[in-house]
């Protein structure tokens, strides 16, 4: 059944998921999840900073997601997902007064695929992401860590386009104000 | 033309630039060479940020463990084992707290029984013949516009009336009732909060006459409950809030109302253990046509309570910024009689400040009450 479903896109997935009957809608919710555990987790782990927390959310959201599903058809599941995993973060932001500091703490680089400089690099945006206000961190890992389009972004987000253009300059300013040396190291190389 | 060029470089590694800008960035890189270098440092930026997103690995029992959630199969075991564990050690953390909650509950139950009791001796009675306890449940409004029956004018016959009433609506309870209660005949006097949705009452027969005692317990369902909680940053160190709730009864009573406020540390996300401070009051009033005469009586209550509260949110099986809790509280009135409440509700969380919540609220408590009767004949005043 998993290799038919496949085949199906986003829309007609949530429909069957609404639709279908229990054993159906269980399939079609791995198949779902598959498609967008990797990109919920990795918002989740940049923008909360700890592996514990971002495995946390995702669970919740994806939970949520499946709850809701079930009762009402979701016509583009992956935005709900992520405005659901941005709550939740939003949430969790809230209740961690201490955040930034955890999250240098916790986390290291997931790279292991990347030339050693671009490791290098990410672990340095890894670790600079926290100097940068939430609303900052939050456009630029929807933008470049996500791979949203900026009118996806405007939705998630509730602003309009050039809110998140302007958010995404700035972050990209501000990290390459904070890792002007290295950068430049590297570009050199 | 005005865009400067680092904006154009991003805007084209974005790619976002128009086809103008771009040949208007490339005309500038092929004669500015700290442009080059300035491009070579966003290109390595870009690249560096979005190779990032495929290098991210789930952890991997994060799938097993949402799939064991929502009972969906899987091939590995291992998560849902972890899960269980982690759902017993929360319902673990519940039963402790429960516990402690029962224990203060039950002190302050004890005190507030003892207390009671001893204002029990304070009415001056001449003999004490009989001493019944029944339950009913009432949980359909009695209609105060019910025609009244054409009754002779005493205190006596009034209350025959009033359970005559009673009688002609819930046949099969006031059968129970009789049966239960069989000295509870002609001379006893139910203070009636007609739309609890369940009543236990006491009944103590004081004599032949018209006097009587009715201890009552009651509780109320109000499902309208509202509260804030201001996250005031008052503390900002400190796990603290302050949490304010009003609560009315719906469709019950003619007017009734509890404000509170507790004060609330939590333990932990979920937990939160505090004390609560809380003024509940209601009032019946009702006139009737008997037998030509206009007829009124009213009850009111009032109860000022401190107690210890404890409230439990689930954010696991909530929705989005709606997550789902359970209050209690157990404590006691300034006269000393026990007090208890549970709230069941969803919060709401529109800023990070501000969080409402709406749910049912049910309520039980003991309380003095006096009934004034005002009739064309001698009124008769219990104050109890």
């Amino acid at each position: 059944m998993r290799a038919l479903l496949h085949t199906y896109s986003e829309s007609e997935l949530t429909k069957l998921l609404c639709e279908g009957e229990d054993t159906l809608a269980k399939s079609v919710f791995a198949e779902l999840y598959d498609r967008f555990e990797r990109r919920i987790y990795a918002y989740c782990l940049r923008v909360t900073g700890c592996r514990d927390d971002a495995g946390d959310i995702t669970q919740e959201t994806f939970i949520t997601f499946y709850r809701v599903a079930r009762s009402k058809y979701i016509d583009q599941p992956s935005a709900y997902l992520l405005i659901t995993a941005r709550n939740k973060c939003l949430n969790f932001k809230r209740d961690h007064t201490s955040y930034d500091q955890l999250y240098e703490e916790t986390v290291p680089s997931d790279s292991t695929r990347n030339s050693y400089e671009q490791k290098d690099l990410l672990d340095t945006i890894s670790k600079a992401l926290p100097l940068l206000d939430f609303e900052q961190r939050e456009a630029f890992v929807l933008r470049y860590w996500n791979g949203l389009e900026y009118k996806e972004m405007a939705e998630i987000c509730g602003e309009n386009m050039n809110v998140m253009r302007t958010r995404v300059w700035r972050a990209k300013e501000k990290l390459k104000e904070i890792l002007a040396p290295f950068i430049h190291e590297i570009s050199n190389l | 033309m005005s865009t400067p060029n680092s904006q154009l470089i991003h805007l084209y590694l974005d790619g976002e630039l128009s086809t103008n800008l771009e040949r208007h960035l490339f005309d500038e890189l092929a004669s500015n060479e700290e442009l080059r270098r300035q491009f070579g440092s966003e290109l390595a930026l870009h690249k560096a940020a979005t190779a990032d997103m495929a290098t991210i690995v789930p952890p991997e029992n994060l799938r097993a463990s949402v799939f064991s959630i929502l009972d969906i199969p899987t091939v590995s075991e291992t998560p849902e084992a972890i899960t269980a564990i982690a759902h017993t050690s929360r319902f673990l953390t519940f039963g402790a707290v429960a516990l402690f909650s029962m224990i203060i509950g039950g002190a302050a139950v004890w005190l507030g029984l003892s207390y009671n009791n001893s204002n029990i001796g304070q009415i001056q009675t001449p003999e004490i013949k009989t001493i019944q306890s029944f339950a009913s449940a009432s949980p359909i409004m009695i209609s105060p516009s019910s025609p009244p029956e054409a009754v002779p004018k005493s205190a006596h016959l009034y209350s025959k009336s009033f359970h005559k009433n009673i009688a002609q609506q819930y046949p099969t309870l006031f059968d129970e009732i009789k049966r239960q209660a069989p000295e509870i005949s002609n001379n006893e006097l139910i203070a009636h909060e007609p739309n609890t949705a369940i009543e236990i009452q006491t009944s103590v027969l004081l004599n032949d006459s018209e006097q009587s005692y009715s201890h009552i317990q009651s509780s109320s369902v109000a499902p309208n409950m509202f509260s804030v909680v201001e996250d005031n940053g008052l503390l900002p160190d400190v796990p603290f809030y302050l949490q304010t709730q009003r609560i009315s009864s719906f469709g019950g009573i003619r007017s009734g109302s509890a404000y509170t406020v507790s004060a609330m540390y939590e333990l932990d996300s979920e937990n939160s253990l505090g004390v609560e401070f809380s003024n509940d009051n209601f009032s019946y009033s009702t006139t009737r046509l008997l037998n030509g005469d206009i007829q009124s009586y009213n009850i009111s209550v009032q109860a000022v309570a401190l107690g210890a509260a404890y409230r439990l949110e689930i954010p696991s099986i909530g929705m989005e910024d709606f997550v789902p809790y359970l209050q209690s509280f157990a404590g006691a009135t300034v006269h000393g009689l026990p007090v208890a409440r549970t709230a069941l509700g969803m919060t709401w969380t529109p800023d990070s400040r501000v969080t409402l919540s709406g749910g049912i609220d049910a309520t039980v408590f003991s309380f003095f009450c006096f009934l004034d009767f005002t009739t064309n004949f001698p009124p008769v005043i219990f104050i109890i």
